[in-house]
């Protein structure tokens, strides 16, 4: 995957879901929707086929559970962000900043300076 | 109430999600199944009750939609298709361990499967070659045989010359016919003298057949015409091999035959029908004053192209029509009947027969089948903790089942291996028991066909035999069977029931084998057992042929010296002259009355064949002379008509009257020749002795010219001691003259029922092997049974059963099935033998002897192969057994 291309969106979904944490899959979909305010969900179907890509290209891998996480019961693989992921969603954030940029001068989103 | 309501709103929400994850690939669901799961119950549980039911379905369709992106993604990566061909592998490497480490179970269904599948293969490769593979001909489906009838009185007989020539030159559907007619002659020149079958043929009977010479040419359109050359010669593949080296510079060159120059013209091509009708073929000319009398001609036609066997029929239909109106006298009632050249090669009778014999060893394989699935069962279920733990370490119920099949399959392949070895030894031996009339049975191999009907055979034998235990493999309470071990798994009453049915099918199969054995053994017995009318033994017969310059005179002096040299060697009693070797199925016939009742209508007059003899014919044969007198050397033939009668045509026409000095008209409704009847001799079955006594008229030799002449001598000489000495009278008398076929009558009687023999024996032999393996089959499942019952026979026998009583229940127990399968086969076989009727002889198809004595058989037979596991059970320790309870 090309960096300057835009990522998928459950590929940045699953970005900003980990952010800098160690977390199971079903503890992604419980992260998302807080942090989204349950605007949006990760649905697992998509999760977990998109988990297994993003492994395979290295934009995450899994981690050891951190101690005293007893959420997921035993059996649950975690998993972190890379540093090849991290400056994927970087990129991906400073992208999609410009176009939300673009739509406020449009006056499409309220909250515009002018 | 209510959350028991959102118990099963959860429980369907998570069937529905399961039920979606079916989207994605196996393996990923392996990898990631459970886990997937495990996040949407959670998540399902985080959410409120109103929610569930939207959350769920949206979940789904996401599963399904990412499970297949993921799937069309990987469709593009071979290397996920890998596990496959590895599972393929690994099970064949698994079966073949198991079936190395059971080398016992392995043997015995090689051997068993082998004995089917070479079975089968043999003879479909019989059935193949004989009635299977086409006519040696182009376009044969357009090849008929024509064929006279007179209505009412008789169907398909050979053509007269007149009606031949007449269909020929008036049919508006053939493009071609010719006739046959058979004939000797004696081919001189060479080294000795020899007797060769002579066909004559019209100019378009080669030309009907489509025949491609190998050697120069045959016959051409208008060589058969009134006047032409008949000093031509076409020589048979077989005559130009054996004769003339296959030279092919024969073609052009002069041969003698009966004395005569004769140009060959070219050599035919192998093969069979008709191009073996003879050794030498020379033109039939068209004669001016052609008869509608004798009826000798063998007509064969190619449709015109496009034109249908019942077009062909009504043309010629009417045709004789017509004829029987402008020939009263001799076509009156004409018929011609059509026949496809569909049976060419093999008789009704024969194909019957195949056909019979390739059903029999469909039922040995079937049998083997049954038992070996038995076998595989039985071994299936002393497997069942080896199975139960693969199952609970994760291998899935499919993967189980392959396996089984993976087994079975390699199993029957092995054994279509060892088959085909098998079939390669029957067909040597068919080969070598080729009764002589079975056409074709020297071209028999095992060629591709075969092989691919074997591999045919092999994958259904395979699928057979393993598709029970591949069931039996999904099945079963695997948990109780780890608790329990492998103890009286064997006793399941299904698995008990299941194999019960698979021995009942075994004695079926073969009791319905053996009954139709026992019918073909009981006829033959009857055929060989039948009032034969005459003597055979100490009797032989020799073959004289006499050529064409022999007219009446020179043949009766021959005659005449030839028995008188040959009585005064030593070792020959009596010695006498007849026109028609007996029992050879075919022969001369004529229509027939009494001069003083004369019959109503055509269609009522019988149909007698005729022979010619000299005196002493009846004595020599011990055949009596009932009323009247034998010939003398004074009866001369047709100097006034004097003929002697068999007892049944006395019967027939003056039941109860002195017959001896009344009139019978010869050749009824054509000649109406008078004659005197001066005796009546004993019937005699001399068409074959599998058909009625004939009804027949005789004739004296003195004066008669046929040929060839058949001499039979009584006396203590057999054929090797009287050979030599009718070759010194023979070449005292005319060195030119060939003999041929000496032989006793025991032979002719040997070779007539050769081809009974041969169908019986094969028949027998497989009903044999099939009866070994229902037994081998009985004996296993109880045996089996038996040994996994110790415990419970041992209970009952420290509870104070008597030995007698457990005896009696055990092979109650085992006789069970048997019985069963005894009234199912007996059912079968009384539907089945209806089809092989016209091969039995004396009995019918429900032949209560054969029935009684097969099922008594097959009852002792049983019971026997379960005495021993029987007595096996009686053995057992009671101390033992009750501690291992």
């Amino acid at each position: 995957m090309r960096p300057s291309s835009p990522l998928s969106v459950p590929v940045y979904h699953v970005l900003l879901a980990l952010g800098d944490e160690v977390l199971h899959g079903y503890g992604m979909m419980q992260r998302f929707e807080e942090l989204t305010g349950g605007a949006d969900q990760l649905l697992p179907g998509t999760l977990y086929s998109t988990l297994a890509r993003m492994v395979e290209l290295g934009l995450i891998e899994e981690a050891r559970a951190p101690s005293g996480d007893q959420s997921g019961g035993p059996s649950r693989r975690h998993y972190r962000v890379t540093s090849r992921g991290r400056a994927l969603a970087r990129t991906e954030s400073e992208r999609l900043r410009r176009l939300v940029d673009v739509a406020r001068r449009r006056t499409w989103l309220p909250g515009m300076a002018r | 109430m209510n959350g028991s309501r959102n118990g099963l709103r959860e429980t369907a929400a998570r069937l529905l999600f399961r039920g979606a994850l079916r989207a994605f690939p196996a393996e990923f669901r392996a990898a990631h199944g459970d886990e997937m799961l495990g996040a949407f119950s959670d998540a399902l549980r985080a959410r409120p009750d109103s929610a569930v039911t939207r959350y769920a379905i949206r979940s789904s369709l996401d599963a399904l939609r990412a499970g297949w992106s993921l799937r069309w993604r990987q469709r593009e990566r071979p290397q996920h298709r890998r596990p496959k061909v590895s599972t393929l592998w690994q099970d064949a490497r698994y079966a073949a361990r198991t079936l190395i480490k059971n080398p016992g179970f392995t043997a015995v269904a090689v051997l068993t499967l082998g004995l089917g599948i070479g079975a089968n293969a043999s003879i479909f490769s019989v059935v193949d070659a004989v009635l299977l593979t086409p006519l040696p001909f182009p376009e044969s489906e357009r090849l008929v045989e024509l064929t006279e009838s007179r209505e009412g009185r008789w169907t398909r007989a050979a053509f007269t010359h007149a009606n031949f020539w007449d269909i020929r030159d008036q049919n508006r559907t053939f493009e071609a016919v010719g006739a046959l007619r058979s004939g000797s002659i004696n081919l001189s020149g060479r080294d000795f003298p020899e007797r060769l079958s002579l066909g004559s043929v019209s100019a378009d009977f080669f030309r009907a057949l489509g025949v491609t010479p190998a050697a120069g040419r045959t016959f051409s359109k208008g060589e058969d015409e009134p006047g032409g050359n008949a000093r031509l010669a076409v020589l048979s593949h077989s005559l130009w091999t054996r004769n003339f080296a296959a030279d092919p510079g024969i073609v052009g060159r002069s041969i003698l035959l009966d004395g005569q120059g004769y140009t060959v013209i070219g050599v035919l091509p192998r093969g069979e029908p008709w191009l073996d009708a003879a050794d030498i073929f020379v033109p039939m000319l068209r004669q001016p004053d052609a008869n509608r009398g004798s009826f000798e001609l063998a007509v064969i036609g190619r449709l015109a192209r496009g034109v249908s066997l019942e077009a062909a029929q009504s043309d010629l239909t009417g045709i004789a029509r017509r004829l029987g109106e402008q020939y009263p006298t001799d076509d009156k009632g004409m018929g011609v009947t059509v026949d496809s050249s569909e049976r060419w090669i093999a008789s009704d009778g024969l194909r019957r027969a195949l056909w019979i014999l390739m059903g029999a060893v469909g039922f040995l394989l079937l049998i083997a089948c049954v038992n070996l699935a038995n076998l595989f069962l039985a071994k299936a279920t002393g497997r069942t903790k080896e199975r139960a733990l693969r199952v609970a370490l994760g291998a899935s119920n499919g993967r189980l089942a392959r396996q089984a099949l993976t087994e079975s399959l390699m199993l029957s392949g092995v054994g279509a291996g060892f088959g085909l070895l098998i079939a390669f030894g029957i067909v040597s031996l068919l080969k070598m028991l080729n009764p002589g009339d079975i056409p074709r049975l020297g071209d028999v191999r095992l060629d591709v066909g075969v092989l691919g009907f074997t591999a045919l055979a092999t994958v259904v034998t395979g699928l057979l035999t393993g598709l029970l235990p591949a069931i039996q493999a999904t099945r079963g309470d695997l948990a109780g069977t780890l608790r329990e071990g492998e103890r009286d798994q064997g006793g399941g009453r299904v698995m008990g029931r299941l194999r019960g049915l698979l021995v009942a099918i075994e004695v079926a199969a073969s009791l319905a084998l053996l009954i139709g054995a026992g019918l073909l053994l009981r006829s033959f017995s009857q055929v060989l057992g039948v009032n034969r009318g005459f003597e055979t033994e100490n009797r032989v017969m020799a073959e004289v042929a006499l050529p064409r310059s022999y007219g009446p005179e020179e043949t009766t002096r021959f005659i005449g010296q030839f028995t008188e040299r040959l009585k005064s060697k030593p070792g020959v009693t009596s010695v006498a002259a007849v026109s028609m070797r007996p029992l050879r199925g075919v022969g001369t016939g004529m229509g027939f009355a009494a001069a003083d009742k004369p019959p109503a209508s055509t269609s009522e007059i019988p149909w007698a064949s005729w022979r010619i003899i000299t005196a002493g014919y009846f004595s020599t044969l011990g055949v009596p002379i009932v009323r009247g007198r034998d010939f003398t050397e004074t009866d001369m033939i047709s100097k006034p008509w004097r003929v002697i009668i068999s007892q049944r045509v006395a019967d027939l026409l003056w039941k109860g009257e002195d017959p001896v000095g009344r009139q019978l008209i010869l050749w009824k409704g054509q000649s109406d020749l008078p004659a005197e009847v001066i005796g009546v001799a004993g019937d005699m079955r001399d068409w074959g002795l599998d058909d009625e006594p004939s009804l027949a008229v005789y004739f004296p030799y003195y004066g008669a010219g046929a040929s060839p002449v058949f001499f039979v001598m009584h006396g203590t000489a057999g054929p090797d001691a009287i050979q030599p000495m009718l070759r010194q009278i023979l070449s005292e008398l005319d060195a030119t003259l060939p003999l041929s076929r000496v032989q006793s009558l025991e032979q002719l009687i040997g070779d007539s029922v050769a081809a009974r023999r041969f169908i019986m024996v094969l028949l027998a032999a497989f009903a044999g092997v099939a009866l070994l393996l229902a037994l081998a089959g009985i004996y296993g499942v109880l045996s089996y049974s038996v040994s996994r019952r110790t415990g419970e026979i041992g209970v009952r026998l420290a509870l104070g059963a008597s030995p007698g009583g457990v005896l009696r229940l055990i092979v109650a127990q085992g006789m069970k099935p048997v019985v069963i399968g005894l009234l199912v086969g007996i059912g079968s076989a009384l539907a089945l033998t209806k089809l092989m009727a016209s091969l039995l002889f004396g009995i019918t198809s429900t032949d209560v002897a054969t029935y009684a004595g097969v099922a008594g058989l097959l009852v002792g037979a049983a019971l026997l192969s379960c005495y021993v596991p029987a007595r096996q059970a009686l053995r057992v320790d009671v101390v033992a057994a009750l501690r291992k309870e």
